[in-house]
C-alpha cells in the first residue's frame, strides 16, 4: 500500500517536472524571440528565401477555407491569399492546423500566417500581430424561417448555439447579460452542426458570423431561415503573424492593399459572397 | 445512393491515411510490449519503476491529450518531428502500454515451478525466459494483444482532432461543406468493414500460433 | 509569466467544473453498464440461438466502430427519422451500449473459461440453467475478470472526452478552451495531472476488490 502511493507520488511529479520544463524553457525563449527582432527583422526574407508562405487554416470553415469534392483546399481566403502570394512573388502552402491551438502553432514557426476568417481579438493580440483587416464579419442571430423570434431581445429564455472557440463567441461573450438571460449557449465543433441542431428542434437559436452564414448556408437553403433582429459587436478579419514579424506583416499589408486596389479582392469576394465583403 | 457514391474518392484519402497511420504505429508494438514487459518482470529495480510509471501515465491519460502534449510539448523542448509520425509514434507508446500490460499478466501467469525445474536443470535464468516461458506467455497474451490491435484501428480516429485527414477527418469536412449526414453512415460502414477485416486476419493469426500448442 | 503552481490554481475551478461532468457520466454509465453486461453475457452463453445471433450483431456493430460516431449518428442522424432524443439521454444509451459491448465480452470469456463439470454438478444437483448462471457460473466469471474490467473502467474515463461531439464540455474540452483563450499549454499539464489521479485510484479500488473477490477461492 505505502510503496504504491510512493511511487504515484514520484510519478506525479515525473509528470509535473516536464511541465515545469516546458513553462521554464518558455521564459527564456520569451525575450529570446524578441530580440532578434529587434535587431534584425529576418520574418519576410526567411519566406522569400523559401518561397513559400505557409498558411496555417482549420479546414472546415466553408466559406473561407474548407475542402472541395476533390480534397483541395478551396474558400475566399484562400483565393485572396493566393492573389497577395502571386503580387509577392511567392508560392501558397496551406497547412491544416488545429484551430483552437492556432497562435503556438504561429509560434514554434509551424505555420507562417493564420488566415481563415481570423478575426482580430484583445486576446490574440496579446500572443499574436494581425495585418490591417480586409473583411468584417458581424455575429448574426439566425433561426429556422417558421420561428416565433423576431429580435434579439427574444433570446431570452432560449436555447442557443454556437461554435466553440469561435470570434462569434467572444463577441457574444461582451454582452453577458445577454448571455445569462439565454437558457443555454451550448457551443458546437463547428457552425453546421449547430445550424444541424437548430433544424432538429433541439435549440432555438443559433449566433453566427455573417460570413459563414452569407456565404455558406444561405444560399445552399435560402428560404430555411430568419434572421433576427439585433446583432452583436462586429469583428474585423485579418491575417495573424508572429509577433514581432513586422517585415512580412507590412510586406502582407502592401500586397493586400494592391489587390484590393486592382479590384482582383472585389472580385474574389462576388464570387464567393455574390457582394463586396473587402474593406 | 448516388451521394454516396460520389463523395467515396474523397473518403478513400482518408481511409488510405487511416490504414497508414496505423500500421506505422502497430508495428513496433509487438517488440516494444514484449522487451518492456520483460522489464517490468526480470529487469532492475530503476528500470522496473520506471516502466511502471511508463504504463500508468500512458494508460492512465486520454489519447487526444498525449498527442497535444506531445504536438506542442515537444518543439518547446526543441524536438521537432513532422506530425504525422509524431501521431503515429503516440499510437505506438500508448498501444505498447497496455500490450506491456497484458504481457506481463501472461509472463506472471506462468507456474514459478518451471523456473525452478529449468534452475535444477542447471538452464541459465535468460534461457528460460527466452526459450521456456516467453514462447507460452506469447500464447496466454495474443488473444487479449489481438483486442488491442483491432481497437486501435478506432483510436486512429482521434487524429482527425489534431488535423491529420484520417477516415474521421475527411467526414467532418464533408459534412461541414455539404451538410449530407449521410457521410457518417458510411464512415461508420468503412470502419465496420475494417474493423471485421482486422478480426479476420487477427483470428487466422491466432489460429495459426495456437496450432503449435500442442 | 505565472508558474505552473499558480496557473493550476487559477485553472482549476474551471476543469474541476469538467472533471465533475466526467465523473457523472462514470458512474452514471458503470451503474447501468455493469449489470447489463452480466445479463447481456448471460444471455450470450445460455440464450436462445436467435437471441444470441442479435447480441452478436449488436456486439460486433458496437465494437466495430469509433464512439465518436455512435454519438454523431445517433444524435444527428436519429431525429432524420422522427427520433429527437435529448443531449444526455443520448450520451446515456451511446455509453451504456458501447460500454456493455464490450464488458459483456469480457464477462462472457471469463464465463467460456469455467470448467464444464461445474456445469454437470450443478445440473446433477438439479439447478436450472438460470440459477445455475446466477449463483455459480456469474459470480465466478466477473471476478476472473476483473482486471480487464478494470482497464476498461479507465478507459471509459477517458473515453468521456467524446461527448464534445454533442456540446457538452467534459475535463479535456474544458482543458481545450483555456488553452485556446491562454494561449499556453499548462492547462493540458493539469488536466493530465487531474486523468492520472482518477485512474490511480480506480487503480486502487480494483486491486481491493481483487484481493478481496480472489478469482480462485
Amino acid at each position: 500500500m505505502k510503496k504504491s502511493w510512493l511511487l504515484i507520488a514520484i510519478a506525479i511529479l515525473a509528470v509535473a517536472l516536464v511541465g515545469a520544463a516546458c513553462t521554464n524553457a518558455e521564459e527564456p525563449a520569451d525575450p529570446d524571440t524578441q530580440e532578434p527582432t529587434e535587431t534584425v527583422d529576418d520574418s519576410w526574407s526567411k519566406v522569400e528565401a523559401r518561397g513559400e508562405l505557409i498558411l496555417g487554416l482549420d479546414d472546415s470553415f466553408p466559406p473561407m477555407g474548407f475542402r472541395d469534392e476533390n480534397n483541395e483546399i478551396v474558400g475566399f481566403d484562400i483565393d485572396l491569399a493566393e492573389a497577395v502570394c502571386e503580387y509577392l512573388g511567392i508560392t501558397l502552402t496551406k497547412k491544416p492546423i488545429e484551430w483552437s491551438t492556432m497562435t503556438m502553432s504561429i509560434n514554434t514557426g509551424e505555420i507562417d500566417v493564420a488566415w481563415n476568417g481570423t478575426s482580430i481579438t484583445p486576446e490574440r493580440l496579446e500572443a499574436i500581430d494581425f495585418t490591417d483587416p480586409y473583411t468584417n464579419s458581424t455575429p448574426i442571430i439566425v433561426t429556422l424561417a417558421d420561428s416565433e423570434l423576431a429580435t434579439k431581445d427574444d433570446l431570452a429564455g432560449a436555447t442557443v448555439g454556437i461554435q466553440a472557440e469561435s470570434s462569434a463567441l467572444e463577441s457574444v461573450e461582451k454582452e453577458p447579460e445577454v448571455v445569462e438571460s439565454f437558457a443555454e449557449l451550448r457551443q458546437y465543433s463547428t457552425y453546421v452542426e449547430a445550424m444541424t441542431d437548430l433544424e432538429i428542434g433541439r435549440i432555438d437559436a443559433v449566433i453566427i458570423d455573417s460570413v459563414a452564414f452569407y456565404g455558406d448556408f444561405q444560399p445552399n437553403n435560402p428560404d430555411a431561415y430568419k434572421v433576427l433582429e439585433g446583432e452583436f459587436t462586429p469583428e474585423q478579419y485579418a491575417v495573424g503573424v508572429k509577433k514581432g514579424a513586422d517585415a512580412l506583416r507590412e510586406k502582407l499589408n502592401e500586397a493586400l492593399q494592391a489587390v484590393k486596389d486592382s479590384g482582383k479582392a472585389t472580385e474574389i469576394s462576388m464570387k464567393w459572397f455574390g457582394e463586396d465583403l473587402v474593406i | 445512393m448516388e451521394y454516396a457514391i460520389s463523395i467515396l474518392p474523397q473518403m478513400w484519402v482518408g481511409v488510405l491515411n487511416t490504414i497508414k497511420i496505423y500500421f506505422l504505429a502497430i508495428l513496433p508494438v509487438l517488440p516494444l510490449g514484449v522487451l518492456f514487459a520483460i522489464g517490468k518482470v526480470a529487469g532492475p529495480k530503476p528500470l522496473r519503476w520506471l516502466l511502471n510509471i511508463y504504463t500508468w501515465a500512458w494508460r492512465g491519460t486520454p489519447l487526444l491529450l498525449q498527442l497535444m502534449i506531445v504536438k506542442f510539448g515537444l518543439p518547446v523542448l526543441g524536438i521537432n518531428i513532422p506530425e504525422f509520425y509524431g501521431a503515429a509514434l503516440v499510437f505506438a507508446l500508448n498501444t505498447s502500454a497496455y500490450v506491456t500490460e497484458i504481457m506481463r499478466g501472461a509472463i506472471q501467469s506462468i507456474d514459478r515451478g518451471q523456473y525452478e525445474a529449468a534452475k535444477a536443470l542447471g538452464i541459465p535464468y535468460w534461457t528460460t525466459m527466452f526459450r521456456i516461458v516467453l514462447p507460452q506467455a506469447f500464447r496466454i497474451a495474443l488473444p487479449s494483444a489481438c483486442s488491442e490491435a483491432i481497437n486501435m484501428i478506432k483510436d486512429t480516429a482521434i487524429i482527425s482532432l489534431i488535423s491529420l485527414q484520417d477516415i474521421t477527418n475527411v467526414t467532418t469536412q464533408i459534412f461541414v461543406r455539404d451538410k449530407n449526414l449521410i457521410v457518417y453512415v458510411e464512415a461508420f460502414c468503412i470502419y465496420l468493414l475494417l474493423t471485421s477485416v482486422l478480426v479476420f486476419i487477427f483470428n487466422r493469426l491466432e489460429k495459426r500460433f495456437s496450432r503449435h500448442e500442442q | 509569466m505565472t508558474t505552473i503552481g499558480e496557473y493550476f490554481l487559477e485553472a482549476l475551478p474551471l476543469l474541476l467544473d469538467g472533471l465533475i461532468s466526467t465523473l457523472i457520466i462514470f458512474a452514471v454509465v458503470v451503474a447501468i453498464g455493469f449489470p447489463l453486461s452480466i445479463i447481456v453475457a448471460s444471455l450470450k452463453t445460455i440464450g436462445p440461438k436467435w437471441l444470441r445471433r442479435v447480441l452478436g450483431v449488436y456486439t460486433w456493430i458496437f465494437r466495430g466502430t469509433p464512439l465518436l460516431l455512435q454519438l454523431v449518428l445517433v444524435y444527428y442522424a436519429l431525429p432524420t427519422i422522427g427520433v429527437v432524443l435529448s443531449d444526455n439521454l443520448v450520451i446515456l444509451i451511446v455509453y451504456v451500449l458501447s460500454v456493455t459491448a464490450y464488458e459483456s465480452e469480457v464477462i462472457r470469456g471469463g464465463m467460456a473459461g469455467i470448467e464444464n463439470g461445474q456445469y454437470e454438478a450443478a445440473k446433477a444437483l438439479g439447478m436450472s440453467r438460470v440459477q445455475i448462471m446466477r449463483r455459480i457460473i456469474a459470480p465466478q466469471a466477473v471476478r476472473k475478470v476483473l482486471p480487464t474490467t478494470c482497464s476498461e473502467a479507465i478507459i471509459l474515463i477517458k473515453d468521456t472526452t467524446l461527448i464534445a461531439a454533442v456540446g457538452e464540455f467534459d475535463l479535456l474540452r474544458h482543458a481545450t478552451s483555456l488553452v485556446t483563450s491562454d494561449f499556453r499549454i499548462d492547462a493540458y499539464v493539469v488536466a493530465l495531472i487531474l486523468y492520472l489521479i482518477i485512474a490511480s485510484i480506480l487503480t486502487l479500488i480494483f486491486s481491493k476488490l481483487e484481493k478481496r473477490y480472489p478469482a480462485s477461492i
